[in-house]
């Protein structure tokens, strides 16, 4: 019986043997595995080297001039919801900034200011926090 | 070459049909009936391809406010892929995911082993073999959703509810895989069996590995088989599991449209992630899987 | 006297011989254990449970008590049994359906044009996919403000007004089993394909000389030479019956006011909604003599050769 065990043992080394190293590693489904994994994975590292929250732009008019003091409002858009407002101004070159929105996904840019229509525009991002920038272009109002 | 700027006649593109049909060692008349059935079964494999053309469209259409207007259009417009991205973000995807990969791995290694000792012990003349065989076939007409109550409480019993064992466990065998592989088996000579036995192998080594080396293609109807059925199953884990975070994907995409009613692209979306490892399985093995599902339906 | 010779000890100590017969027999049963294990757990159990069941009534803690024939007296005071029995045989017939088409399309595909094999898995694709998936598609597809379905018949100037496919009882059973017929259709037609491909070239070449028409030809030798193919796919109908359950489930839920239930998800919601599981498991026998009886006779019909 000592001996039917050693030869057990020497069977299933006989049994993994002929499997090469090369058979298990280049095949396609391993390859598909890889691909995958390894397009996951960078596409994580791009997002967390770019998810400071950081949204900007720059408002101006028909004509492609600045607009100062124009009230810029943010608001987050869930599934069934809406989370609340948060507004600043242009600054006297049209500029704008949210800092620190790392929670943002999808969002509607509301743009006023007297004399213009106002403008919304709806927008998503491709991962929550993307730092990302719309220049929006407001036209006179009638 | 020269006759570019004539018209073109009928004598010309009979010329044309004639050398493809000498080509394809024909004549004329069948080529066009070729090419005819060729038109049909394309017009035919396009209107049926459909479904999934219109699953494609409008995952990938952003914003979707116009699916909820009175008239949806037919075209290709806005294309993003932001749905998916959302999706992502709304519910634990990769962990539905990994529970139905665990689910399925476990029941195709499980069955690839179970369903090959029964199929090997099978072909082999012992006694109560012939009560073993009826018991089987006649296990066949049972089908499996008149089993699943007294089953939930066999589970329960076990201490297996919300399991991935617990889910896994009904599909780690199946009659109709034992059969394919019993018949695989007995194809197998006695003489190369007696020799490996005669050279000192165990009755393991004879059945994985002999006999899995010759039966590769009923090996891999096997598996074809069982993770067509585990990975697409809903009744049995719908019963097994009542926790969210052990859900595989069939039970994840029925909660998800319940829960985003009337969310279509979002469905949608789900939806299609949730095909997409089965599609790209079958584009990389057609003929496999064609053959596997033949198999397994036709037993002769 | 070391750790090394305790093998050898052991067999000297309880020696057993058996004989060549009864020792492969027993290597037979040991790699049958698994199996049947397996099987007898999950079918012939619950299936002798579910009489056990019938006469009890359970509760969700667990108490059985015995309730005698009550459940089966609920049967007859159940108005949604009558329709769940009904739909179970309507959606039946969505298998002489799709296999009319399936023979069809592969009478077409068989004439090996360039290009019939991606037609074939083009075909064939919907079988595999999971069927939540499919009817989460359909679903939409079958709304009736903004379905494309009522869109596109509304565009051919076929129908005036939109179609409630989910909202009206016998609108809603169509559209179940118009979705398990596009989904069923490749199946059979693969199955159909090996069994024309099985059919000789000679005897078709026989006929036409003969002077046979094409029509004469496909009545007199393909019908008949496709019997047990067409045996086999009543068989297999009964089998891809089994998927009803997640397509009704999620299409119409049992459909405006319980129109579309079938056997499978009345017991399902008898006995996961409800809590009553002993009438379930009653609704359950009734299933299993069905499809039982459904079996046997998909067997008759395929065992009738023709040779």
């Amino acid at each position: 019986m000592k001996d039917s065990i050693f030869s057990t043992l020497r069977q299933i080394r006989l049994l993994f043997g002929s499997l090469s190293l090369r058979d298990l590693l280049v095949n396609r489904l391993v390859l598909v595995i890889v691909v995958t994994l390894v397009v996951t994975g960078s596409v994580q590292v791009f997002a967390s080297a770019n998810n400071d929250g950081h949204f900007s732009g720059q408002v101006t008019n028909a004509a492609g001039e600045p607009v100062a003091d124009a009230t810029v409002v943010i608001q987050g858009l869930n599934i069934r919801s809406q989370t609340g407002r948060e507004n600043t101004t242009t600054d006297e070159n049209g500029y704008y900034e949210f800092p620190n929105q790392t929670d943002l996904l999808e969002f509607r840019i509301i743009v006023t200011k007297e004399g213009y229509e106002s403008t919304v525009i709806r927008y998503h991002l491709y991962f929550k926090g993307q730092n990302d920038q719309i220049d929006v272009t407001l036209h006179k109002s009638e | 070459m020269s006759k570019i700027n004539e018209k073109i006649n009928r004598k010309d593109v009979g010329n044309v049909l004639d050398k493809i049909a000498v080509h394809r060692g024909e004549n004329r008349v069948d080529t066009v009936r070729r090419l005819g059935y060729f038109v049909v079964a394309l017009v035919l494999a396009l209107l049926f391809f459909f479904p999934f053309y219109w699953l494609i469209k409008v995952a990938a259409t952003w914003p979707s406010g116009s699916l909820y207007a009175g008239t949806p259009s037919l075209g290709l417009e806005s294309l993003e892929l932001y749905n998916f991205i959302r999706v992502y973000y709304e519910i634990p995807f990769p962990r539905y995911l990994f529970n139905s990969i665990v689910i399925t791995m476990l029941a195709v290694v499980g069955s690839l082993v179970t369903n090959s000792l029964a199929a090997y012990s099978l072909t082999k003349d012992f006694v109560g073999k012939k009560v073993v065989m009826a018991f089987m076939v006649a296990a066949l007409m049972i089908p499996y959703y008149v089993t699943v109550i007294p089953a939930f409480l066999l589970t329960n019993e076990l201490g297996l509810l919300n399991t991935h064992l617990g889910v896994a466990l009904p599909f780690m065998t199946f009659i109709i895989g034992t059969f394919i592989l019993k018949n695989s088996f007995d194809a197998i000579p006695d003489s190369m069996l007696e020799a490996a036995r005669l050279d000192g192998a165990s009755e393991i080594y004879v059945l994985f590995g002999v006999m899995w080396r010759l039966a590769k293609p009923a090996l891999a109807t096997n598996v074809i088989l069982a993770f067509i059925q585990t990975w697409n199953a809903y009744l049995w884990p719908l019963v097994v599991v009542s926790d969210r975070k052990m859900q595989p994907l069939p039970l994840a995409l029925a909660s998800f449209t319940t829960r985003f009613d009337g969310n279509f692209a979002l469905q949608y979306a789900f939806a299609i992630m949730v095909l997409v490892p089965v599609v790209i399985m079958f584009l990389l093995l057609q003929k496999q899987f064609i053959r596997s599902v033949v198999q397994g339906s036709v037993k002769e | 006297m070391s750790i090394q010779d305790f093998p050898d000890q052991m067999r000297d100590r309880f020696p057993v011989s058996l004989s060549r017969k009864h020792r492969r027999s027993l290597i037979a049963w040991l790699g049958l254990v698994p199996a049947l294990a397996i099987l007898i757990a999950y079918r012939l159990i619950p299936l002798l449970w579910n009489f056990l069941l019938s006469f009890q009534n359970m509760r969700y803690t667990g108490e059985t008590s015995w309730v005698g024939l009550e459940n089966y007296f609920q049967l007859m005071e159940d108005p949604v049994f009558l329709d769940a029995l009904f739909n179970t045989f309507l959606f039946l017939g969505s298998v002489p359906i799709a296999v009319t088409i399936a023979l069809g399309l592969a009478l077409l595909l068989n004439e090996r044009f360039p290009g019939s094999n991606v037609f074939r898995s083009m075909f064939f694709l919907p079988y595999i996919t999971m069927m939540v998936a499919i009817a989460v598609t359909w679903a939409y597809m079958f709304k009736s403000q903004g379905g494309v379905i009522n869109y596109a018949l509304q565009q051919m100037g076929l129908i005036n007004q939109n179609i409630s496919w989910l909202s009206d009882s016998w609108w809603a059973r169509l559209s179940v089993i118009i979705v398990h017929v596009w989904k069923t259709t490749g199946f059979y037609l693969i199955i159909i394909l090996a069994g024309l491909q099985n059919i000789p070239q000679e005897i078709y070449e026989v006929a036409r000389i003969d002077g046979a028409s094409t029509r004469q030809r496909f009545m007199y030798v393909t019908l008949p030479l496709l019997k047990p193919t067409l045996g086999v796919c009543a068989l297999v109908g009964l089998v891809t019956s089994f998927e009803l359950f997640d397509l009704v489930q999620v299409l119409t839920s049992g459909g405006p006011a319980r129109s579309t239930e079938i056997l499978i998800t009345w017991i399902y919601k008898q006995a996961f909604e409800f809590g009553n599981f002993g009438y379930s498991a009653v609704l359950a026998i009734i299933l299993f003599v069905i499809m039982a009886g459904g079996s046997l006779l998909g067997m008759y019909i395929q065992s009738n050769d023709y040779v």
